[in-house]
């Protein structure tokens, strides 16, 4: 298979059902996940979206075609929980997914089951703890913190385990927008500093425009896919697939539908100030 | 009422109690309620609570906070008590009904039950509050492990209390939760007998159960995707050893059921 150095994760002709569905839930989708790279799967409710993120995480095995995660095939039961070691996943619900009464003691979870020595998780849980900024909470039990913080709990948990992948399943749909903001600050940050390829499942628009690059999912296929701004650009097939495109680029479809010179590609107000400033300094 | 329930709950602390070996506190805990079940006049009693006064402030726990935790548990103690004063055949007569004497022996063993359930209760409180869940199924795993030559299921046992007690407070928010949200359409959990309290108690029940089920689900897959694979193999952050902590601990205790036992035979 192709070289996994810059590939993290590469999916072929993928499919997949549900045991006794009629239909797939994933149907065919090729798509791969670079070194490094930031990667937003957007998709209405039933889309696919979070069975796709389970085939990476050899969850689910594939019905057909291939996942290759770090160039472990997931069909193969032997190499399951090195793929778990080198994909992480966040879930939806904070609360289902911290298994210990301790920060601490959930974030050694993983390193405790591969049979990690002591010393060494002692060492890895300090550093996951500090990546995350939540340092100061090793020994608070975690029912007592916000759910920005539980999912960098379990962000920290996953970092712990030194992964090439984290993939994120809707992990910030239950939080409020400041914990909103937590967790897309801190997957941001180690995208950049650690050089992680981040995942993230999202329905949220503004989420899916700061990532490298985009694929919206659709009744189990890619329907369009590209960076954010060429996505988001068509305006026309992003609506008809039931969702919304940034409010600033929908604006600049209207501005271009009444015939005003505006760029198509327009994401965030500050780019949309710069249009404006440069329409009416032409004027 | 829901929010009193201590047993299962951590509180984190650095206290000496709090650093205790697991296997050690779990030790102690059956040897404390041994002795305590072994007392059978009251200053003994006086002694097993002023035994229990000393460790909860070592511990640095309010004792409000353990008796609170009793008061859950009332209708049982107050049950056996009752029990107790109707059943236990005594030779010397109180109070004559005529249908039914009471005697000083059953007052006396309905109040002794009573008092080592109460004990029993308090006594297992101080180790769950001062043990962290994980540290605790640490502890029993460890105990059990020589038992797992013939099969029995030491670690699944000990993960199944762990996640049992880490959802706790989850769960007791949840119950307050939906009880708010039945009670905002209606519902009356405070009235009636207890008949149609019991029956009340369906829409909290049903959704909730729902809900656990779902929990349980999405925690099953959380496991798994961090590489869960059982008991085999599995390494822990804490390594258990036994300090001189726990050797003092042990020497006390071993200390007060000594008292105990000598007060017995001095005071029949």
């Amino acid at each position: 298979m192709a070289n996994y150095e810059d590939n993290r994760i590469i999916a072929s002709s993928l499919c997949y059902a549900y045991p006794d569905a009629e239909k797939n839930a994933v149907e065919n989708v090729t798509m791969r996940v670079k070194k490094g790279e930031f990667l937003a799967i957007l998709g209405h409710n039933g889309s696919g979206k979070s069975t796709l993120a389970k085939l990476f995480n050899a969850l689910y095995v594939p019905t057909n075609g291939t996942v290759w995660v770090c160039g472990l095939d997931t069909k193969d039961d032997e190499l399951v929980f090195d793929i778990r070691q080198h994909a992480g996943m966040v879930f939806q619900n904070p609360d289902n997914q911290i298994v210990a009464t301790v920060v601490e003691e959930d974030v050694a979870f993983g390193l405790e089951n591969n049979g990690v020595a002591p010393a060494e998780i002692r060492v890895r849980i300090d550093e996951a703890l500090r990546a995350v900024n939540m340092s100061k909470y090793a020994k608070k039990a975690p029912h007592m913190l916000s759910g920005g913080q539980k999912q960098r709990v379990a962000i920290a948990g996953v970092l712990a385990m030194k992964p090439d992948v984290i993939i994120l399943d809707e992990s910030t749909a239950m939080l409020d927008p400041s914990g909103r903001a937590e967790v897309m600050n801190t997957v941001h940050r180690l995208n950049e500093e650690e050089g992680i390829s981040v995942v993230i499942i999202t329905h949220y628009m503004s989420e899916a425009a700061t990532a490298d690059y985009l694929i919206v999912m659709d009744e189990g296929r890619i329907a369009l896919s590209g960076t954010p701004r060429e996505v988001f650009t068509k305006v026309e097939a992003v609506r008809k697939l039931g969702l919304d495109v940034p409010p600033m680029t929908d604006l600049a479809h209207m501005l271009r539908e009444n015939g005003l010179d505006v760029r198509a590609d327009v994401l965030t107000v500050d780019e949309m100030v710069e249009e404006v400033c440069r329409l009416s300094s032409n004027i | 009422m829901l929010k009193d329930i201590t047993l299962g709950q951590y509180f984190p602390g650095d206290s000496a109690i709090h650093r205790m070996d697991p296997r050690m506190k779990l030790i102690l805990t059956i040897a404390y309620i041994v002795g305590v079940f072994m007392v059978g006049n009251l200053p003994g009693y006086l002694l097993s609570l002023a035994f229990l006064y000393w460790v909860v402030r070592i511990a640095g726990i309010s004792f409000k906070f353990l008796i609170r935790g009793v008061k859950p548990l009332r209708f049982i103690i107050l049950f056996t008590f009752v029990l107790n004063l109707f059943f236990v055949q005594g030779e010397t007569p109180l109070l004559d009904l005529g249908f039914w004497t009471l005697t000083k022996e059953a007052l006396q063993n309905a109040i002794f039950f009573a008092l080592r359930l109460v004990f029993l209760v308090m006594g297992t409180s101080v180790l769950t509050l001062t043990t962290s869940p994980v540290q605790l199924t640490d502890g029993l795993e460890r105990l059990m492990r020589p038992l797992q030559r013939f099969h029995f299921p030491a670690h699944e046992l000990a993960m199944m209390m762990t996640i049992a007690l880490r959802f706790i407070p989850t769960l007791l928010e949840e119950t307050d939760k939906i009880q708010k949200a039945q009670m905002a359409r209606g519902a009356d959990f405070e009235s009636g007998n207890l008949i149609a309290r019991a029956k009340a108690m369906i829409p909290l029940l049903v959704p909730l159960f729902v809900s656990a089920f779902r929990r349980a689900n999405d925690l099953a897959m959380a496991m798994e995707a961090r590489c869960y694979r059982g008991g085999d193999h599995r390494t822990r952050l804490r390594e258990l050893k036994y300090t001189k902590l726990d050797v003092i601990a042990a020497l006390c205790m071993a200390a007060f059921i000594a008292i105990i036992v000598l007060e017995g035979m001095l005071l029949g």
